[in-house]
Parts: structure tokens; sequence; C-alpha cells
């Protein structure tokens, strides 16, 4: 069952890389590389949420694992990392939460001091996460990287 | 591989002529313009036009990289040629940036002259878009039906998702051919994908048609802006680094303020 989950939590995901690389014009030759990095990262992310593992952490590997499947992508087809990277990384963009925090802070703008709190404490709560998954998405699809793929400066 | 690295090396080279030192920090302004246009990381566009123009012959280039332009200057024995080259952005275009990083590594190898470089920079600018509108309308539809599914959605809110991103996708193509301003391009869209996306919400479809309004908006996320700003400040770029930054916090901006004007019209927020 649990097998299944992550099965279908990968297929999805692969469609959401290859729609968004497709959005952003990427080479026919890259899609598989884009579909194969966004759907192992987030299939990792939900299976390590399984184990009670904290949000951001599980991003964070998620995006390591992207980051470490673009670095091999990008050898194998002699193109830029970015290209895998980018694309892979949509599917974990904390959308949800972003909207969420949106919406409690429209409803903050007529609330009474005794609901107010509870709004307040649900927006910034919702604000706060969401930065925090986009900073750990955001270095673990770069640190593979930039400690692997470090060229002799020439400039 | 003509990269040169040590003194030594550069003294060995031949001194270009004035017209050839012209020539050369052209193609490789050239390059890199079209690498920034659509969405290269500032370390690569640096590297990039710093390669070919060594490879081309001339000993030097010192580099500048703003987020509005590029300026270089490219040094060959005592003669040296400035260039600024302002950059329009366009949009985001992954296939440019592959063909420029092949057309760099044949320059590297020696297998591109200065008339070969021209011809093909000339054929990657006439490139255009390498998927017809309507699969990128489709697809896109597709992923934000797919991501709808991932945070939760069940078969209702796919169809819905699929629908309003795919007319909102189609809108936003439209808006972008008339040249309108970027920020109005995303409050519009957003806004449309929300109105596209209630419809669920209305006729009371699937189990919680609210996630419908979530992933309807995503296909707007900044994420080449934001992860390339990330980049550009780890690598010490600031200048650029700061203005990605920016950018895609004012179009993340954009989406909410779209979102708001739907949730008051629709009465979600209670407005």
């Amino acid at each position: 069952m649990l097998l299944f989950t992550i099965m279908e939590d990968a297929f999805w995901s692969a469609l959401v890389s290859v729609g968004f690389a497709i959005l952003f014009q990427a080479p026919r030759k890259t899609l598989f590389g884009c579909a194969v990095a966004g759907g192992f990262g987030h299939a990792v992310r939900r299976l390590l949420l399984f184990t009670g593992m904290a949000i951001e952490t599980a991003t964070f590997i998620g995006g390591l694992i992207i980051g470490f499947w673009a670095l091999y992508f990008s050898r194998r087809y002699k193109t830029p990392s970015t290209i895998f990277s980018i694309s892979g990384c949509i599917p974990m963009i904390p959308g949800l939460f972003a909207y969420g925090a949106i919406q409690s802070l429209i409803n903050l703008t007529h609330s009474t001091p005794d609901t107010g709190s509870l709004i307040l404490y649900e927006s910034v709560v919702g604000l706060i996460r969401t930065g925090l998954i986009l900073m750990a998405l955001t270095l673990g699809i770069l640190i593979p990287r930039l400690v692997f793929q470090r060229e002799k400066p020439v400039v | 591989m003509h990269v040169p690295l040590s003194p030594h090396e550069v003294i060995q080279k031949p001194p270009l002529p004035h017209d050839e030192l012209t020539d050369v920090i052209k193609l490789a302004m050239w390059a890199g313009q079209l690498l920034l246009q659509y969405g290269a990381d500032t370390a690569r566009i640096e590297e990039t036009i710093h390669r070919i123009g060594t490879a081309l012959g001339c000993d030097w280039m010192d580099i500048i990289i703003l987020p509005e332009g590029i300026i270089a200057t490219t040094v060959s024995g005592v003669e040296f040629r400035t260039k600024v080259r302002r950059v329009v952005r366009i949009g985001v275009n992954f296939s440019v940036l592959d063909e420029v990083n092949h057309l760099s590594h044949l320059i590297m190898q020696g297998k591109a002259d200065r008339v070969m470089t021209r011809q093909e920079l000339r054929r990657i600018s006439d490139m255009g878009q390498t998927y017809n509108r309507w699969v990128v309308v489709l697809m896109v539809g597709l992923g934000c039906g797919a991501l709808s599914k991932l945070i939760g959605g069940d078969w209702w809110v796919f169809i819905v998702t699929l629908f309003a991103a795919s007319g909102a996708m189609f809108l936003r193509q439209e808006m972008i051919k008339r040249h309108i301003n970027m920020m109005i391009v995303v409050v519009t869209t957003s806004f449309v994908a929300q109105m596209l996306a209630s419809v669920g919400l209305l006729l009371h479809l699937g189990e919680n048609p609210y996630l419908a309004l979530a992933a309807s908006v995503l296909l707007l996320v900044p994420g080449v802006q934001l992860v390339n700003s990330a980049q550009d400040i780890f690598q010490g770029f600031f200048t650029t680094g700061i203005s990605r930054a920016i950018n895609g916090t004012f179009i993340t901006l954009g989406i909410a303020v779209g979102v708001v004007f739907a949730n008051g019209l629709l009465r979600l927020g209670g407005f």
C-alpha cells in the first residue's frame, strides 16, 4: 500500500516537472531527466514524511536528491544542470502553505481582537513555514552543484 | 582548450588586429546576451563570455554582468576594446541555454571559428519556441492538475485545475504576445485562474474544491528567478542576485494580489 502511494506520488510529481519543463521550453532530450529528477525527489520526501520527519528536513533531502540527479543528467546530456534542477524542484514548492497563509492574512483585515490572534498565528506560521521550505529546497538543489561541479575558475 | 590560465600562456598568443578584436567582443557578448535574456545564472554567463572570447583569440576579458545589461572589455596584446550591451528581459527558454552551451564547447575545442560562431548565434537567436503553444497550454494544465493531486485533490479537483490552469496559460500567452507589462500579466493571470477554478467551488464538485484554487495559480510560480537569485548570491554576484530576488518577490506578490481580488469577488475572504 505504501509502495503504491509512493509510486503514485512519483508519477504525479514527474508529470508536474515535465509540464513546467515544457513551460520553460526545455530541449526535448532533457524531458526524461526532468521527470526522473522531479519524481525521485518528491517521492523520497513523501517517504520521509511517512517516517515522521519534519517537512523542512524532508524537503532539504528531496532537494539534495534532485540536485544529484541534475548533475548526473547534466553530464550525460552535456547541458546546463539548471534545466533539471529547476524543473525538478517545482513539485516541492509549498504552494498550499503559501495559499493558506495569504488567505489567513486577508481574513485578518476584518477580524476582532478576539478572533484575530488565532488568524494572526495561522498566517504567520504559514508564512514562516513557506519561507523555510523554500530555503531548504533551494539549498538542497544548489549544494550538489556548488560542491561537486567546481571547475577551474576562468575569470 | 585555449583558455589561458597562466600569464605564460597569455604571452604566447599572437595579438589580434583591431577589427578582429571588435568581432570577438561582439560575438562573445551576443552569446552572453542570449544567456542573460533567457534565464541563465550569472556565473554561467560570465564563464561563457570569457571562454568564447579567449578561445576566439583574445588574451583576457573583464566582464561585469548587470541585471539590465553586460559590460565587457577584451584585451589582446596592447589593444583593448570595451562594449556595453543592453539586455531586455524576454523570458525563460532553456533550449537557448542548451544551444549556447553546446556552441561555447565547440568554440573551446577549436571546432568553430568566428564565421561559424556568427552563423550559429544567428540561428539560435531566431530559433523561437521549442514547443507549439497549444502543447504548452495542455502540459501546463496537466502539470497544475498533477500538483492538485499531490496536495491531496480528487479527480474532480484535477479536472477543474486542468481547465483553470490551461485557460489562464492561454490568456498569459495572449497577453505576452501583445507586450503587456509583466506585472499586469501576473495579476490578471492569477485572477483569471482563480475565477476559473472557482467553478468547482460554486458547483460543489469533489471533496475539497479549495485545492483547485490553490493549485491553479502555481503556473505563475517564479521558480527560475528565485533559484537563480539564490545561486547568484551564493556565488557572490550580489547585484543580479538581489535584482532577481526582488523580481521573484514581486511576481509572488502579484499572484497574491490576483488571489485577493478573486476572493473579494467570490466572497471567500468575507470582504
